[in-house]
C-alpha cells in the first residue's frame, strides 16, 4: 500500500515525515542542512540560466541572485500577493508547490515508491483562505492533500496525547526559524481542540542569529 | 434443459460455516498480530545492528587517526628537546602534519570542492559576498572564504565563496 506523509511546510525550513509500524520516521532531505539532513531551507530560486533552484542550493545563491530568490512565501498564503520574476509572476501556492514537489521527489525516492497523498499542517492562526491555499500548492505539487491539520495538533499527537485517554489541557511552543507559534488547545473524545492561539509571526531563530551577528558586529569587533 | 438445483443451507451447516469463518478470522487476526510483532522486533534489531555498526565504524576511523596522534606527539617531544626552532621548520612541520591529516581524510573518501577560477555552482558553493570586476566572467568565483569539501560525491560542507557579479 502506498505510504501517506505528512509535511511540515514551514516559513524558513520544510522536512517530511512517514508513520512506520504505528511510529513517525521523517524523510531525509536529499540535500539537508548537513550531510543526510532531515529538514531543508523553504527557498525558491530562478537562475540566470533558466534553472529553478529549490532548498538549499536555492538559499546558497541568494546573495548573488537576491530578486529571483524567494523565501517565507508561506507568510501571503491566502492572499492575492505575486511574486514577480522577469515578468512572470509565481503565487505563494505555485511557489510552495515547488517545496512540496522536492519532498515528494526525495520521499519517492527515500521509499522507493509512488507517493500520491500527503496530510499538510499549517499553523492553528490559519483561515480557509490559507488552509486551501495550501490544499492548491499540494494539487499543484502532484499530491492528493488528504488532511490539513494543525500544527500543534500535529506536536500532541506526535507525543502520544491522543493515547493517554483522558481530557486534557496542552500547551504548545513552536519556535520555529521564522515564527513564534503558542496555542492552548484541550483534547477529549478524541478531539483536540484549539482555545486560543497567539504568537509573533516575525519572530524565530533567525531572528536569534541575527541578534547575535549584530552583537559581535556592533559591539564585540569595535573592542578586539 | 436441466433446472439447476438450489438446496437452501440449513441452520446446522450455516453454524459450522459460520465457526469454519470465526476461526479463520481469529487465525489471520494471530498472524496479522504475530507479524506486527515480529516486524517491531526487527525494528528494534535493525536500530542495535545500526547502533553497534557505528560505533565500530567510528572504531575503524580513530584508529586510522592513531599514526597522526603519534606524530603530534613526537612533534612536541622534538620541540621541548631544542627549546628553540625557525619559523620555518615550524611550517614545514605543520605542513607536515597536515598532509598526514588529510591523507587519512581522503583515504575515507574526503575531497577539496574545487572553487576560485571556476564558474559558481549553487550546488557546491554559498555565496557569501559580490564585487563587479569589469573584464572578468560572470559568476566566476573570485575568492574562496572557506574551503568546502565533499564526502563520497555528497556536499559535506559547500565552499563559501565571493563571486563577480556583472549585473
Amino acid at each position: 500500500m502506498a505510504k501517506i506523509i505528512g509535511i511540515d511546510l514551514g516559513t524558513s525550513n520544510s522536512a517530511a515525515a512517514m508513520l512506520e509500524s504505528g511510529k513517525p520516521k521523517i524523510i531525509p532531505s536529499a540535500e539537508g542542512s548537513s550531510l543526510y539532513g532531515k529538514s531543508f531551507p523553504s527557498y525558491v530560486a530562478f537562475t540566470k540560466g533558466g534553472q529553478t533552484l529549490v532548498g538549499e542550493p536555492a538559499r546558497r545563491q541568494a546573495v548573488s541572485n537576491p530578486k529571483r530568490t524567494f523565501t517565507a512565501f508561506k507568510r501571503k498564503m491566502g492572499t492575492d500577493y505575486k511574486f514577480m520574476v522577469e515578468g512572470r509572476e509565481y503565487t505563494p501556492q505555485q511557489l510552495s508547490a515547488f517545496i512540496l514537489q522536492k519532498i515528494k521527489k526525495d520521499a519517492e525516492e527515500f521509499l522507493g515508491d509512488k507517493v500520491e497523498k500527503a496530510v499538510i499542517t499549517v499553523p492553528a492562526y490559519f483561515d480557509d483562505n490559507q488552509r486551501q491555499a495550501t490544499k492548491d500548492a499540494g494539487k499543484i505539487a502532484g499530491l492528493e492533500v488528504i488532511r490539513i491539520i494543525n500544527e500543534p495538533t500535529a506536536a500532541s499527537l506526535a507525543y502520544g496525547l491522543d493515547k493517554k485517554g483522558k481530557e486534557h489541557r496542552i500547551v504548545v511552543f513552536d519556535l520555529g526559524g521564522g515564527t513564534l507559534d503558542v496555542t492552548v488547545m484541550e483534547f477529549g473524545d478524541g478531539v483536540f481542540e484549539v482555545k486560543s492561539t497567539s504568537g509573533d509571526t516575525q519572530l524565530g531563530g533567525m531572528d536569534m542569529d541575527q541578534a547575535v551577528a549584530d552583537f559581535i558586529i556592533k559591539d564585540l569587533i569595535p573592542i578586539y | 434443459m436441466k433446472r439447476e438445483q438450489h438446496r437452501k443451507p440449513g441452520l446446522k451447516e450455516l453454524e459450522i460455516e459460520l465457526e469454519e469463518q470465526k476461526r479463520m478470522a481469529a487465525d489471520f487476526k494471530e498472524t496479522a498480530q504475530r507479524v506486527q510483532a515480529e516486524f517491531e522486533n526487527y525494528g528494534k534489531r535493525a536500530e542495535m545492528e545500526k547502533q553497534s555498526f557505528r560505533e565500530f565504524a567510528n572504531a575503524k576511523l580513530i584508529e586510522e587517526f592513531l599514526p597522526l596522534l603519534d606524530s603530534f606527539d613526537s612533534a612536541i617531544e622534538k620541540i621541548g628537546k631544542h627549546k628553540s626552532i625557525s619559523i620555518g621548520e615550524a611550517v614545514e612541520g605543520i605542513s607536515s602534519l597536515q598532509k598526514q591529516l588529510l591523507r587519512i581524510l581522503e583515504k575515507n573518501g574526503l575531497k577539496r570542492i574545487e572553487a576560485e577560477g571556476n564558474e559558481f555552482d549553487p550546488n557546491l558553493h554559498e555565496c557569501m559576498l559580490k564585487e563587479k570586476i569589469e573584464g572578468k566572467e560572470d559568476e566566476v568565483v573570485l575568492e574562496e572564504l572557506q574551503k568546502g569539501y565533499l564526502l563520497k560525491e555528497k556536499v559535506l560542507r559547500p565552499s563559501k565563496v565571493k563571486i563577480n557579479k556583472l549585473e
